[in-house]
Order: C-alpha cells, then sequence, then structure tokens
C-alpha cells in the first residue's frame, strides 16, 4: 500500500500543497484529478520520491519513501512521464531497454531482448523495435516509454508486495483509441494484483477507469472516494468553475443533478454482465 | 508442421541477444584499437629522423621482453626520451578531450556541449596560468620537488569550480536549460580570458616566457615527468567509464527519469562533474587548451555506433587518443623543421564537422 499522510509542500512563499491525504491501494486504479495547477503533478512528485515534502510522510508498504535506496524504489515502482525530450539517436529497443538498465529485474542476458520485443508489443508497436525513436511521432514515443517503464516493473506483485505503476497524464498526446489501450493496461495491471497511480485531465476516463479518485484543488484535497460517490455536478461545477449549461453541454446526456461517476460505473457494470 | 528447408532456416530470425548495432558496436571497437595502435606506431616512426619499423618492433622487444635489441644509440634516444612520451602524451590528452566531451555532452542531454565550448577549458587554463605567474610566492621545496604536478592540479581545481558553477547557474529546479549553460559558459569563458590576460600583463619575462610555450599548446614539451603527471587523470577518467556508462544512459531521458530509473541522481552528476573537470583539467595542462576533439570524435561515433555510453566512451577514448596523435604527426611534419600548434589541425578537421551537425540538425524534422 501507498500511502500519504499530511502532505504539505511550500516553494518559497507559495503553498503548492497542504496537508493532502493519499492511499493506493494493490489492485486498484487511483487517478488524480483537478484543474491545472491544483498540485496533482507535485502530489504526483512526492508519490514517486522525486520531491521532497515539506511537512507530511510518504510510506511505500509501511516504509517511509526517503529511507529507500533509488535502486529499491527503482525495482517496486516506474513512472511514465508526461513528455521525454531526447536528443540522442537511440532506437526503439534502446530506448526500451532502459527500463531494465538497473539490473534488478533478474533476467539474465539472453532474456532481455524477448522482454523487450514482448513489452513493445503490448503497447502495439511490435514491428517498430529497430525504427529510430527519433523519428516516431509524439504518441508513439509515449507508447515506446510505456513499454519502457513495463519492462521496469514486469510483474505486478513480487515476493507477495505489489509493485506500482505511476502514469502523469499518460493520454495527454494519445488517439481515443491509445488512450483507451493504455488505461486498458493500466487496469490489467491492476487487476493482476499491482497498484496504479495516474493523473487525469479526461474526467469521463477516469470515472470509466478509477476504483478510487482523489479530487485535488489549489493544492487541497477535495474529496476522495469511489467514483460513483464523490464525480457529482455540484463537485465538478465548483472545481472548474463551470456553470450549468457548460456542465450541460458537455454531458448533455446527463439528467440534472445525475452522478457522472454513478452514469459510468452503471455502464461498466451493465457491460459487465 | 512442415519441415524446414535449409533456405528457410536461414532467413529465420536467429534467436540471438545482440541487435545489429551492438554487432556494429564490437566491429567498431576493435577497428579503433587497430587504428590507434597504427597510429601510435606512424607517430613513433615519422620525425626528423627516420626510424624503420624494423627497429620500432625492436624496441617493443626491448621493452617488453627485456631482450636487448639492436638499437643504436640514437634509435633509443629518439624513441625512447623524445617519441614514446610524446605519443602517450598525445593518447592521454586525446582520450581524455574526447570522453570529457562525451560525458560533458550526456550530463547536459545535448550533443553540443563540450567542455571547451562551454567554458570549463579557460577556467582551467585560468587557473594554470595561476599556476605559473603565482608559483613563484611558494616555498622553495614544493616547487623543487612538485612543480610538474601543480599545474594538472592547478586545472583540475579550475576546471573542476568552473563546471560546478556552469552546472549551478544553468540548474533551476533540477532542470538544466541548454541556452543558459551555454550563455553562462560563454560569460565564464570571457572572464576567465580576461583575468588570464590580467595575470599575463603583470607577469615577470621569465614567467611570460613559460606562459608562452604552454600557451602554444601542442605536444611540443612532452617528457616523462609530464605524462607520469597527466597519467593519473586519464586513468581515473577511464577506470571510471565502466560505473557511469549506465548512469549517463539514463540522464539522456532526464534526471527525473534517472532517477525512476533507480540511479542516485546527484552523486552521479556530481561524479561526472568531477571527472570532466579532472580529465579537462589534466589535459589543458599538458597540452593547453585544444578545441573540437570533445565534440567531433563523441559525434562521429554517435553515427555509427548509437548514444549507448557503455560502448560511446571506451570508443571515444580509442578514437580521441587516434585523432589527437595523428593531428600531432601532422603538426610536426607538414611545416618541419618547425611544429604547428596542434589546435591548428582539431580546428581545422573540427570546425567543418561541427558546422555539419548543425546544418543537419535544422534539416531534422522537429517534432
Amino acid at each position: 500500500m501507498l500511502e500519504a499522510i499530511n502532505l504539505s509542500v511550500r516553494v518559497g512563499t507559495k503553498t503548492l500543497l497542504q496537508n493532502v491525504f493519499f492511499r493506493s491501494c494493490p489492485g486498484e486504479v487511483t487517478v488524480i484529478i483537478g484543474p491545472n495547477g491544483a498540485g496533482k503533478s507535485t502530489l504526483l512528485k512526492c508519490l514517486t520520491g522525486d520531491q521532497q515534502p515539506s511537512a507530511g510522510v510518504v510510506m511505500l508498504d509501511g516504509t517511509p519513501l526517503p529511507s529507500l535506496p533509488p535502486i529499491e524504489l527503482a525495482t517496486r515502482r516506474a513512472v511514465l512521464p508526461q513528455s521525454s525530450q531526447l536528443s540522442f539517436p537511440f532506437s526503439v529497443e534502446e530506448v526500451v531497454m532502459l527500463g531494465l538498465i538497473s539490473g534488478s529485474h533478474g533476467l539474465n542476458a539472453y532474456e532481455l531482448r524477448p522482454r523487450v520485443l514482448e513489452a513493445l508489443e503490448r503497447v502495439g508497436l511490435g514491428s517498430y523495435i529497430h525504427r529510430d525513436y527519433q523519428e516516431l511521432s509524439g504518441g508513439e514515443k509515449q507508447r515506446v516509454h510505456l513499454a519502457r517503464v513495463l519492462c521496469q516493473v514486469w510483474e505486478p506483485r513480487q515476493k507477495g508486495r505489489a509493485n506500482y505503476l505511476f502514469l502523469d497524464e499518460p493520454t495527454a498526446s494519445l488517439d481515443l483509441k491509445h488512450q483507451i489501450d493504455v488505461l486498458e493496461m493500466g487496469r490489467h495491471y491492476a487487476n493482476a494484483g499491482g497498484g496504479v497511480v495516474a493523473v487525469l485531465h479526461d474526467i469521463d476516463l477516469a470515472c470509466v477507469y478509477a476504483d478510487k479518485i482523489f479530487v485535488l484543488d489549489h493544492g487541497n484535497l477535495l474529496a476522495h472516494g469511489t467514483p460513483q460517490d464523490i464525480i457529482t455536478t455540484e463537485l465538478l461545477c465548483s472545481v472548474y468553475h463551470l456553470d450549468e449549461r457548460t456542465l450541460k453541454n458537455k454531458w448533455g446526456h446527463l439528467a440534472k443533478d445525475q452522478n457522472l461517476g454513478r452514469f459510468w460505473s452503471d455502464r461498466r457494470t451493465s457491460q459487465d454482465s | 508442421m512442415s519441415e524446414m528447408t535449409l533456405s528457410e532456416a536461414f532467413k529465420a530470425p536467429l534467436p540471438s541477444t545482440r541487435t545489429t548495432r551492438e554487432a556494429c558496436q564490437q566491429y567498431a571497437m576493435c577497428a579503433l584499437t587497430v587504428l590507434l595502435l597504427a597510429v601510435c606506431v606512424l607517430s613513433l616512426a615519422v620525425g626528423p629522423t627516420e626510424v624503420s619499423l624494423e627497429h620500432i618492433w625492436g624496441a617493443v622487444e626491448y621493452w617488453v621482453l627485456g631482450e636487448e635489441a639492436a638499437l643504436t644509440l640514437r634509435d633509443k634516444v629518439v624513441l625512447m626520451d623524445i617519441r614514446l612520451p610524446r605519443t602517450l602524451l598525445g593518447c592521454l590528452v586525446g582520450a581524455s578531450l574526447a570522453t570529457c566531451g562525451a560525458m560533458m555532452q550526456g550530463l547536459f542531454r545535448n550533443p553540443l556541449a563540450d567542455p571547451g565550448l562551454v567554458g570549463v577549458s579557460s577556467g582551467a587554463a585560468l587557473a594554470a596560468v595561476c599556476v605559473i605567474t603565482l608559483s613563484s610566492a611558494l616555498p622553495a621545496w614544493i616547487l623543487d620537488g612538485y612543480s610538474v604536478y601543480l599545474l594538472p592540479w592547478g586545472a583540475f581545481i579550475g576546471g573542476a569550480a568552473t563546471t560546478a558553477l556552469l552546472y549551478k547557474v544553468a540548474t533551476r529546479s533540477g532542470q538544466t536549460s541548454i541556452a543558459t549553460m551555454l550563455l553562462a559558459g560563454i560569460a565564464l569563458g570571457a572572464l576567465a580570458g580576461a583575468v588570464t590576460g590580467f595575470l599575463v600583463f603583470g607577469s615577470t619575462d621569465e614567467e611570460l616566457r613559460d606562459l608562452t610555450f604552454w600557451g602554444m599548446g601542442g605536444l611540443g614539451s612532452s617528457t616523462w615527468p609530464r605524462v607520469w603527471s597527466t597519467l593519473p587523470f586519464t586513468l581515473a577518467v577511464l577506470v571510471a567509464l565502466p560505473f557511469i556508462a549506465k548512469g549517463l544512459n539514463a540522464l539522456l531521458l532526464g534526471e527525473a527519469e534517472a532517477f525512476h530509473l533507480g540511479f542516485n541522481t546527484q552523486h552521479l552528476k556530481r561524479l561526472i562533474i568531477i571527472l570532466v573537470a579532472g580529465g579537462t583539467g589534466a589535459s589543458v595542462a599538458a597540452a593547453g587548451a585544444i578545441g573540437f576533439v570533445g565534440i567531433v570524435v563523441p559525434h562521429v561515433l554517435r553515427l555509427i555506433i548509437g548514444p549507448d555510453h557503455r560502448f560511446l566512451l571506451p570508443s571515444c577514448a580509442l578514437l580521441g587518443a587516434s585523432l589527437l596523435v595523428a593531428a600531432d604527426v601532422v603538426a610536426r611534419t607538414v611545416v618541419a623543421p618547425a611544429e604547428l600548434p596542434i589546435g591548428i589541425i582539431t580546428a581545422v578537421i573540427g570546425a567543418p564537422v561541427f558546422l555539419s551537425i548543425l546544418l543537419a540538425r535544422n534539416n531534422q524534422v522537429q517534432v
């Protein structure tokens, strides 16, 4: 379990996060939503160990993050960045291979390439293995990095403990099909016992795929819980400063005061059955 | 399932653990080793006094096997005391310059970063000039025993201070701005140049003579003590290469990404800065500021074997050493008995390659 308690981040006089609570359990997709500048990225940085909070603590299975060495952290969690600048002529294979660079994956030299190929096939880029990374489109690059991240924490569960996948706006540069593919992959990872934490802007996708949603605004945690419990029209109106009409235009298929989270979860259960 | 025909079996992809590029990387390493050996032999053989290959072989036998070779005293002196230290120093300086360039480019995630371009060499040169002009104030026992080591250590400290300052100025909240780095490097280089000029202005005749000889650069005054004083720095860089290669690969993705992949980025950056400063400082102290080796060699090799530092760094050491030794051979033969400064030769090769990089980057599709 990944847990943050009373997390505060202050930079100079600016408060980026204030007493934020967060929890992500194995087997669940946890989604962080909120308007621009709400502190989503800052929270994610604290959770991955990139940033030290000014107050509060982040714990992975009861161990505070700062006491875990980077190599240990790297075996337990992988992070898909929003965008990666790479100005050197790597091949796609070499980029994905970077996910296996720290050597804590327990594979021998003969198992590395099959793993890389399998990861690329999972993101639908199996035939791209010898392509030049720099020639790819933004969406393809993002999927190459997803394959790299998958390589890093291949097993959702290891030695009885869950590994974690962090996705920072994974759908930003992807078309509709690949947005769904990425989140489906997160879903499968969670179903296999791993933990998935994603920052998303698309409320619909968040409601469809999240088990728990954390809503941030101005560095404060406004609400957290299952989508059907918390994603209501009032909440969306107040967080995103929308009026009723705009909201109706966006989600016109919803009756007034209907719950968006419940709408999507009803859809999901009817589809599953 | 029907049995595969022999031709089909050959067409089927082999379950290889090597990529095509890896095969290329290994061939390149072998070829570069051969090239370096060939260039070294050339450097030993060419000069005002012709030494035949037979004699060089005899000398190798003498060094390696301890067999008394049929060498004339003249050949022995020419080989042992003049050309061998010169060739070795060329190897050390060239290897340092090229690997430091590659490390700097990896650290800044930019193929255009180079210790000479961003002011590290100027900082090292300033420190070296300080050592030459101010060392007369030091107690005599230091000067007598250690004067040959003062220059490389001084240049190392100057290079380290400049690199650290540069990194500090260019890095804001974990993000290194390339534009800031280049601008800061130019500013630091200019400042170091100005202070250097000031020191030269105020120096005595004898110091001025030392400065002029040193400032001309080149391997002209190669002696064994100079080889020994440069060796530890280059050796430190070469020994450290396998340990930082993977980290540099990860750093190419970004600092946060390198941390996510399990590297202690702070330690890694600090180590790289120290190595770059040491390697650059020692080569500046030994041969003056020699430009473009650090940018041309890594760039050419990246085109051939790719940017993987596990292969790139050792290849850079080999090709950098070959390039500098070859440039030195040219420098001391084209206008013999005089010598061209070696910086002219490397600049003549380097500047066009550098410009071609810029042109190629302009043609690239910006995504």
